[in-house]
Order: C-alpha cells, then sequence, then structure tokens
C-alpha cells in the first residue's frame, strides 16, 4: 500500500505529460489527487486498526504521526485540484493556461505531490532530507507558471533561500547519524526513525543539541519560521492561488513534521523535554511576533495571509515546545490552520480574479459582489484570527493553557499578546473588504458552480464544528501521535 | 590507518581551503567554477581510506561524486554563464581583499570549532572538522557577497561540499543509499538552478538580484 501511495503520483505525473488538451489535463489532476485521498485513507485506516505499516523492509513505515499529516496532505491537494480548474478556467485569457503550460502544471503538482508524500512515508531521515529537498525543486516553477518579472523573482528567493536553509537540515542531520553511529547502530538502520528513537538515550548530548539547532533553523526556513521566513510572503502572493494554498496548507507542515521527528531524540539525548522545548517555543515566539508587526501593514490580501501562515506556524512551534499537551493542541492547530488558510486563499483568489486587483483597499463590498467568496474569506478570516467558536479559538486556548498548566508564564504572555496585535490588524482590512456597496462599474458575475459553494460551505462547517464539539475519534488521533513526539 | 594516506588527507584538505579562498577572491565566475570543479574532485578523494579497505560502494561513490561535482555541475553552470553573458564578478558588497581576511577570520574560528566537534579518532580529524566548517561558512559568505545569481549557486554548491567533507569527519559518510540519493538531489537542483537562470535573465534582461527588490514588506 506505501509502494502504492508514492507510485500514483509519479505515474499521474508522466501521464499528465501525454494528455492533449486542457480540460482533460483538469480532469486528470482532479482524478489522480482522489485516488491519491482514497489510497492514503485505506492506509491510515489500516494504520489506526494495526498502529502502524511497514514496507520495503523498513525504509517505507506510517505511523499515527505521519498517517495524520498524510491525511492533511491529500485531502488539501484534492481539494485544491478541483479548486484549481475553477480557478485557471476564470483567469482573463492572458494569464490563463494554454494546452502546454496545463500539461507542465500537471506533472508538477503531481511531482510535488509524490515529494510531500515521500517525506512522509519514508522512515530514513536521510531520505527525508532528499524528499524535502525534492519538494523545493518541484515547487519552484509552479510559483512562476505565469513568468512575469514579481514571480520570478519570488520563485529565484524561494528556491535560493529554502535550498540553503535544506542544506543546513542535512548538516544537522548528519550530526544527528554520528552521535547514531557513535551510539551502536550501524549502516542504514542508523538513520532510520525507529532506530535512532531506540538509540537516542546513549547518543552524545552534545553532538545531537547541535544537530537539533542546525536542523531547527534549516527546516524551519521552509517551516517559514522568523527570522528565516524571507521567502514565504513573496512565494505566497506571486504563485497562483491553488498554489499559494498547498503552500500555506501542506508545504509548511510537512517541514514542521521533519522537525517534530527529531524532537524526541533531542529529549532523550538531553535527557529531558526542556531543552527542545525552549529552542522552539523561542523560535516560535519570534515568528508570531514578528508576523503580528507585518500583518499591520499590509496592502495586499495574499500577503496577509502569508504573514498569517507565519503567525500559525509560530503558534505550532510554540505548541511543539510545551509537552505532551502542547504538542496534541499544536497537531489540532495544523488541521485547523490547514483547513482554514485553504479556505482563505480559495476564497481571496477569486475575489482577486473578480476586483481585479490585490490591493485590501480596491477590494470592496464582496459580500455583496460575490457572496460565496466575499462571505468565505471573511468567515476565513475570523477563525482565522481566532474567533469564537471557530477551531482555531479552542487550538489556540488549548495551548495556552498547556503552557500555563507548565508554568511557562512568560511565554504564554507573548503567545497571547501576539494573537491580539493579529486580531485587532486582520480583523479592520476583514471588515471593509466584505462591507459596503461594490465599486458600481463591476461587471455582473459569472455564475459558480454548485461545487464550489460546496466545498466553501462544507469546509466553514468542519471548522465550526470541530471548534464546538471534538469529536472523540479525532482526539485520540491527536494523542496517539503526541505521542510519538513526546515519548514514542 | 598507514601515514601516507593520512598525509594525502590532509594535503587534500588543505587544497580544499585554497580552492575556497582563490573563489574569494577571483573576479570572473567562469574562473570560480573551475575552482568548484577542482573543489568537487578533491572532495571526491576524500573516501580514500574506505576505498583502500576494499569497499566497492566507496570507490563507487567517488566516481559519482567526481562526475557530478567535478564534470557535470560545472558543466552546466558554464553553459549558463555563456548564455547569460555574465561574465565578471561586478561590485560584490564586500571586495576581494575584504573577503579574504574575512575569509581568514572564518578559518580561525572554524580551527576552534572543528577541534571542539567530538569523536575524533584519526590524525587528520581536527583539520577535516576545520575545513568543513570553513567551507560551509565560505559558502555562506559567497552566497551572500555576489550579485549575481550564478554567483549565489557558486556558494550553494561550496555550502553543499562543506557539509561533505563535515559529514565524513563526523560520521565517516552517510550510508551509501543516502549518499546517492543526496548527489542525485543536489545534480537535480543545479539543472533546475541553471534553468532558472535563464528565466531570470529572459524576464530581466540581467541576473543582478540585488536589483530584485520589488516585493518587500
Amino acid at each position: 500500500m506505501l509502494w502504492a501511495l508514492a507510485a500514483v503520483p509519479l505515474m499521474a505525473a508522466l501521464v499528465c505529460l501525454l494528455i492533449p488538451r486542457r480540460s482533460a489535463v483538469f480532469t486528470w489532476v482532479i482524478l489522480g489527487s482522489a485516488a491519491e485521498t482514497a489510497l492514503a485513507a485505506a492506509a491510515v485506516s489500516a494504520v489506526y486498526r494495526r498502529g502502524g505499516l511497514e514496507a520495503c523492509f523498513g525504509h517505507l513505515a506510517l505511523d499515527a504521526l505521519s498517517a495524520f499529516h498524510l491525511c492533511l496532505v491529500t485531502g488539501i491537494f484534492l481539494f485544491s485540484s478541483i479548486y484549481a480548474r475553477d480557478y485557471f478556467d476564470h483567469e482573463d485569457s492572458d494569464r490563463s493556461l494554454d494546452d502546454r503550460e496545463a500539461r507542465k502544471f500537471g506533472a508538477l503538482w503531481f511531482s510535488f505531490l509524490g515529494s510531500m508524500v515521500g517525506v512522509l512515508i519514508f522512515n530514513n531521515v536521510g531520505l527525508m532530507w532528499v524528499a524535502l529537498e525534492s519538494t523545493t525543486l518541484a515547487s519552484a516553477f509552479l510559483i512562476c507558471l505565469h513568468a512575469d518579472r514579481l514571480s520570478v523573482e519570488a520563485a529565484w528567493k524561494y528556491l535560493i533561500i529554502c535550498s540553503a536553509g535544506i542544506v543546513l537540515g542535512l548538516l544537522g542531520t548528519v550530526f544527528i547519524y554520528g552521535a547514531s553511529v557513535a551510539a551502536g547502530a550501524s549502516g542504514e538502520g542508523a538513520l532510520q526513525w525507529t532506530s535512532l528513537v531506540t538509540h537516542a538515550g546513549q547518543m552524545d548530548p552534545g553532538l545531537v543539541k547541535i544537530g537539533f539547532v542546525l536542523i531547527v533553523v534549516g527546516y524551519g526556513t521552509k517551516v517559514g519560521l522568523a527570522p528565516m521566513h524571507a521567502w514565504l510572503p513573496d512565494a505566497h502572493s506571486q504563485a497562483p492561488t491553488p498554489v499559494s494554498a498547498v503552500f500555506s496548507g501542506v508545504l509548511l507542515n510537512c517541514a514542521a513534521y521533519c522537525i517534530c521527528r527529531f524532537l524526541p531524540i533531542v529529549s532523550a539525548a538531553a535527557g529531558g523535554p526542556e531543552w527542545g522545548g525552549r529552542i522552539l517555543t523561542g523560535f516560535g515566539l519570534a515568528s508570531m511576533m514578528v508576523a503580528a508587526v507585518f500583518v499591520l501593514i499590509q496592502r495586499d490580501v495574499k500577503r496577509l495571509l502569508a504573514y498569517s501562515s507565519v503567525e500559525h506556524m509560530g503558534i505550532i512551534t510554540v505548541g511543539l515546545g510545551l509537552g505532551p499537551a502542547g504538542c496534541a493542541a499544536a497537531l489540532y492547530h495544523t488541521l485547523n490552520h490547514s483547513v482554514s488558510k485553504t479556505l482563505a486563499f480559495f476564497c481571496a483568489g477569486r475575489l482577486v480574479q473578480r476586483y481585479g486587483t490585490r490591493n485590501m483597499a480596491g477590494i470592496v463590498g464582496s459580500a455583496a459582489a460575490c457572496p460565496t467568496w466575499g462571505t468565505g474569506l471573511f468567515t476565513a478570516i475570523l477563525i482565522l484570527i481566532g474567533c469564537a467558536p471557530g477551531a482555531i479559538f479552542m487550538s489556540e486556548f488549548l495551548i495556552v493553557r498547556a503552557g500555563i498548566a507548565g508554568g511557562h508564564m512568560i511565554v504564554s504572555a507573548i503567545f497571547i499578546a501576539s494573537i491580539a496585535v493579529v486580531f485587532c490588524g486582520a480583523l479592520r482590512p476583514a471588515i471593509v473588504m466584505a462591507a459596503g456597496d461594490p465599486p458600481p462599474r463591476m461587471e455582473p458575475p459569472r455564475p459558480e458552480t454548485v461545487g464550489a459553494r460546496w466545498l466553501a460551505a462544507a469546509m466553514i462547517a468542519w471548522l465550526i464544528f470541530t471548534g464546538v464539539w471534538m469529536p472523540p475519534w479525532l482526539s485520540s488521533a491527536f494523542d496517539r501521535a503526541a505521542r510519538l513526539i513526546t515519548d514514542p | 590507518m598507514t601515514a601516507w594516506v593520512t598525509g594525502t588527507l590532509s594535503g587534500v584538505l588543505v587544497l580544499v581551503v585554497i580552492t575556497n579562498f582563490y573563489i574569494l577572491n577571483t573576479g570572473r565566475y567562469v574562473n570560480a567554477v573551475r575552482a568548484v570543479a577542482l573543489q568537487g574532485c578533491l572532495l571526491s578523494l576524500l573516501p580514500l581510506p574506505q576505498a583502500l579497505a576494499g569497499s566497492p560502494e566507496a570507490v563507487f561513490l567517488a566516481a559519482g561524486t567526481m562526475i557530478v561535482k567535478g564534470v557535470l555541475m560545472p558543466l552546466i553552470l558554464v553553459r549558463v554563464i555563456h548564455s547569460t553573458d555574465e561574465f565578471r564578478v561586478v561590485h560584490p558588497f564586500l571586495g576581494p581583499v575584504a573577503s579574504v581576511l574575512l575569509g581568514f577570520a572564518i578559518l580561525a574560528v572554524a580551527f576552534r570549532a572543528g577541534a571542539a566537534i567530538p569523536g575524533a579518532v584519526h590524525p587528520h580529524d581536527a583539520l577535516m572538522g576545520a575545513v568543513g566548517t570553513a567551507t560551509v561558512l565560505c559558502g555562506m559568505l559567497i552566497m551572500v557577497n555576489r550579485r549575481k545569481a550564478v554567483g549565489q549557486v557558486i556558494g550553494f554548491l561550496i555550502l553543499e561540499n562543506g557539509v561533505l567533507v563535515l559529514s565524513l569527519r563526523i560520521s565517516r559518510g552517510l550510508p551509501f543509499v543516502i549518499e546517492l540519493a543526496i548527489l542525485f538531489d543536489v545534480l537535480l537542483a543545479a539543472m533546475i538552478f541553471g534553468g532558472f537562470i535563464q528565466s531570470v535573465h529572459a524576464q530581466f534582461s540581467h541576473t543582478d538580484v540585488s536589483r530584485m527588490r520589488k516585493l518587500k514588506g
């Protein structure tokens, strides 16, 4: 089954290159993502019934933590594939894709999916690194699908900053490997996560600590942690919206997942979770504060959402640093952020097409001008900034509770202050964009497809539903995944 | 380990440092690429002890490193330089003298840091740690100190070479499959960087990254 998970995107990418017509490419993209999602669902249900899957002599493995992320990746990819067809159909003719560009989009889209699935199913942290570097290479050309100056600039920054960052992640992996070999592991087993965790207790704490710092800095570049976040707002704002949604919704999580994998190793080697936790909360709080400042001065709606991603990645990182309760809450927050940010990008992308500008001052009266996307964006931003009863309010509350219960008063205070600043900073543009009368000279809207409306409605319903009541199977999934981070 | 192997390895490591300084100092990108090619060939000599111990994988890996880092990647870069017509290092943020002086400072720091890496066994281990650290830092310096896109890619490749030296120092290299995968990945990265520089050139008609500052805030 794990083999099939890796093979389907690769096959689909190759098939994409053979499809002559653009509309057929988009249908194929949806079908391929749906097949991958179905496979992932089957694999994940097997993991929850049997406790884990392995294939290829232990090189491929799926446990509760990667299964959770796998669900998220394939689900968000499926949503974005459905959205992508609508989105590119509504693009102006000069920015839309012709048959050849559509083939390129499909092939890159599936290779991007395949490399992200690779990050999750490789048990070997070295191959995990290779897969994460491939996500950068596969997605750089997706940013500048329409090659213009701004998107090429954004894509170049993304490529060079993330590649350099990820090389530091490799260096960190080398340090951990050295410690693991010295602790008695040998050969390829010494890089397998399961064996790293068993040997972690005997590893040299000095080597592991250097390695962990390099890993947090390196993979953190890709997560978008401040001060390594410089590529993120540019790439998110310049990429076509389905790509921005996937970047924000799952690519950042994949990199955060890599850091999660090393957390139990450093906890065991350093003799307790405090040391690693301090590093993570430090980077997390820095990201939240930087995002809080920059949210206040944004005029571009997609950049606003991008800085909000920096903030939420900071929140997740803080949560990971706060022990078992914090980890479970951070995973819950990962899910909430992915769904709500994807929805926000979907809505913002279509509004930008409708108004012809990304400047928030130009987007007024969107709730009246296009009800689905206008109200959708308004609701999504309200949920993102932590309005009750949205799911993000709940997960932020749980992280703060974990912080206070663990005695981290200063961390909790800075955390709440940053959230409050973002709340005020993002609420005003959200109201301005939604309320008021639309500009008089707008052509009547093209009717929305039923699928688009249902997509938006279902995502909002899910976000409010899980904010009010978390089903027991969901909370047990978070607890099982969090146990792998804190105490495997 | 025999004395001549230790001596050869130390010599190779010193040559790696010299290539770093040459790249910091040179004013022509083609020369910098030649030095990177030389550095790649030097790196392929470093798994020498394992190869002498009769490990076919080490020989295979050395050959692969030589082909990828010594031949293929430099060829890609030289082609990119010719197609974008940008041969000279123009107005780096730090001039050649300042960068070489900074390079000496980096070397001094690297010797302190390299000696601090635990687990030294062989006599050349301290030197290897120092050279690896110095190469990583030099790569970063070159990445931030070049305005042209190709200069940044050269810095990236040096950074990656430094990680390779450090991996030999810390853990006698990574497992064979991983090394191969990384090598392939880096080759792919160089190809994509090359393609990208050409599209930067097509859009801006220059590849001066420091002048690409439309996106900020």
